[in-house]
């Protein structure tokens, strides 16, 4: 659906992009992660056909964004990090407008416009003036706006930004939904926890490089190959020491890590497989432990951001 | 071809900009809209001042003609730019540019949205100062300074003007990326030519009616920038114009006369072509921004 190959851009000596190579499919929701300046930007330009790499290529559906900008058009939904809203006009018109812009039959204007203010949780505001929303309102009617046209490829550079947490959640909740429908969407954040719930794929740049990318999973056992494991129990004293210990003595186990203070939870990093990890469990049972809970600890996107990059701008 | 033109004028989604222009000034609320009662205001003032000038007119009976034409010049000059500097640069400013190119409106439908309801309303204009031309006429018995045909070519000339200032202001602003930059072109260059120019011929002692013979090519030029004047116009077109001859230079003179009769008759002088003159230029300045909406439209346009 969207492929790039050594994607570049430059202005003037400053290597914005350098060599990007990605390749998305259809229902990938892909997580652009950078620090500001990182190239990010750049390159969702790029792809949306606003400005021209220096060198490179990109394709999305086959049809490459350079040669044939007018045709990639309408196969994408660019949301900018900075945008604007028409005043004086409703929220219905505002969509009526773009829809209208790509040129749909006249009658089933009315019903993607009801459709895409249902998906967007803005039925409600249908009839009220567009600069009368908030700012996390006139976040989702941009995307709305985006979505009119029903386009393969969904664009959206920081489209939390600026948004309070329950906004925040309401846009990837959307997000996470639009995937779901087969679209494939960039998404970029410099806001790691932003991506981690949502996003299958990620990419971490960093001036104008693209470190890493890939599956979430994979990239987090690249950057950190062993597991988190929480493992909390009932016990204390002697009986805690002997859990510590067996854990201790398990091939697999590479460290463990008791925290007095964080009431009887012991933080394991286990290096083996999913079969590995529940033949531990079924040890520790056999063996007497009293565990309460005992789950591999969430994907840290913020540890493994941290690893890879070097934190220098340009 | 039919189907073209509705496509354009009617089925044009950029039409919307004539509802957000009305709605301004009327129903909406918002940062960006005149306060509700302030359009009250306006509209009041406006509307007094109008009724106003049609009670003074036929009270007074006097020909006021040269001053409503003065009037509907000032303000077709006001405002034509003043409500179209910042139809393309302003997009940019607000950052929706890109949405709209990335859309599948062609640079024409953005050109005629952008223009169409300003013209309109040059047009609406020209009609209200149309009702108290004719009474000013009724009035004085058509003892006024213009006959009907002149007054006809003048408010023709007028509507030329517009359409050239409308145009111009576009392309202006089409090809700047800031509102304050395109409004301070347009500004100057008006001020250029409405004011600085006759200044200058009249400090340089140019005499722009070519009243003997032999004129130098700077002179010739200088008649001639000063016939496009629209105030030369409106004054120039009067049944007080110039005398006629029938030289060369008869192209600078509005009138001609009927040798048998004596009677002043419209002759196809330099007030004739002015019109299409400013018509010409407009259909330019309506190339050059499509070109440069084409270019802005490109990936890249707006670095360039």
């Amino acid at each position: 659906m969207l492929v790039t190959e050594n994607l570049r851009k430059t202005y003037g000596n400053l290597v914005a992009v350098d060599g990007i190579n990605l390749k998305l499919h259809p229902g990938d929701i892909f997580g652009f992660i950078g620090p500001n300046g990182a190239g990010k930007t750049s390159t969702i330009k790029m792809l949306a056909t606003l400005i021209t790499p220096t060198s490179g290529r990109a394709t999305i559906d086959g049809i490459d964004v350079v040669k044939h900008p007018r045709e990639v058009r309408p196969l994408i939904g660019y949301m900018p990090d900075a945008f604007g809203v028409y005043d004086d006009i409703k929220v219905w018109e505002y969509l009526d407008f773009f829809c209208a812009a790509y040129d749909p039959p006249r009658e089933s204007r009315g019903e993607i416009i009801d459709r895409v203010l249902a998906l967007t949780d803005l039925t409600e505001k249908r009839d009220a003036y567009v600069q009368t929303l908030s700012r996390g309102m006139q976040q989702r009617l941009c995307l709305a706006k985006c979505l009119v046209h029903d386009p393969k490829v969904l664009l959206l550079d920081e489209p939390a930004s600026g948004l309070d947490p329950r906004a925040r959640i309401d846009i990837k909740r959307l997000i996470a939904r639009l995937g779901a429908l087969g679209k494939t969407i960039i998404v970029s954040s410099h806001i790691l926890p932003e991506l981690a719930d949502f996003c299958n794929k990620i990419g971490i740049m960093e001036r104008g490089h693209l470190l890493v990318s890939g599956d979430v999973g994979t990239i987090v056992r690249q950057v950190q190959p062993t597991r988190q494991l929480i493992v909390s129990t009932e016990e204390d004293g002697d009986v805690l020491e002997r859990l510590l210990h067996d854990l201790q003595e398990r091939p697999m186990v590479e460290k463990v890590e008791y925290d007095p203070d964080a009431d009887r939870t012991v933080c394991v990093a286990f290096k083996g497989s999913l079969a590995d990890q529940a033949e531990l469990l079924r040890d520790l049972i056999a063996a007497g432990h009293r565990i309460c809970s005992f789950a591999e600890s969430a994907v840290d996107l913020e540890d493994v951001f941290l690893r890879v990059t070097t934190g220098k701008v340009q | 071809m039919k189907e073209s033109l509705r496509n354009l004028f009617i089925e044009n989604p950029m039409q919307i900009e004539t509802v957000r222009a009305l709605r301004r000034f009327t129903v909406a609320g918002g940062s960006a809209t005149v306060p509700r009662h302030m359009s009250r205001i306006f509209f009041g003032l406006v509307s007094g001042l109008y009724l106003w000038l049609l009670f003074a007119i036929l009270a007074y009976r006097e020909d006021t003609s040269l001053g409503i034409l003065w009037f509907e010049f000032v303000m077709l000059t006001l405002l034509v730019p003043g409500s179209l500097y910042a139809s393309i640069s302003g997009e940019r400013e607000r950052l929706t540019w890109d949405s709209l190119i990335l859309t599948r409106l062609s640079p024409a439908k953005i050109l005629v949205g952008k223009i169409c309801w300003r013209l309109g309303m040059a047009l609406c204009f020209q009609l209200l100062c149309a009702a108290p031309l004719v009474l000013t006429h009724a009035a004085t018995k058509f003892q006024t300074q213009y006959t009907w045909d002149m007054l006809l070519r003048v408010q023709f000339a007028l509507t030329a003007w517009a359409v050239f200032l409308a145009t111009f202001t576009l392309w202006v602003s089409a090809s700047t990326r800031r509102s304050a930059i395109s409004l301070s072109i347009v500004t100057t260059c008006l001020f250029g030519f409405l004011i600085l120019m006759p200044f200058l011929l009249a400090v340089f002692s140019i005499n722009v009616e070519l009243d003997y013979y032999g004129p130098t090519v700077i002179e010739w030029l200088g008649s001639f920038v000063w016939h496009l004047h629209p105030v030369s116009l409106m004054h120039g077109l009067t049944s007080e114009g110039q005398p006629p001859t029938d030289r060369w230079r008869d192209l600078f003179v509005p009138l001609s006369i009927d040798r048998v009769t004596g009677k002043y008759t419209p002759a196809v002088g330099i007030y004739d072509l002015v019109p299409w003159i400013y018509l010409t230029l407009a259909g330019l300045c309506i190339v050059a921004t499509l070109k440069n909406l084409t270019r802005l439209g490109m990936p890249n346009g707006k670095e360039r």
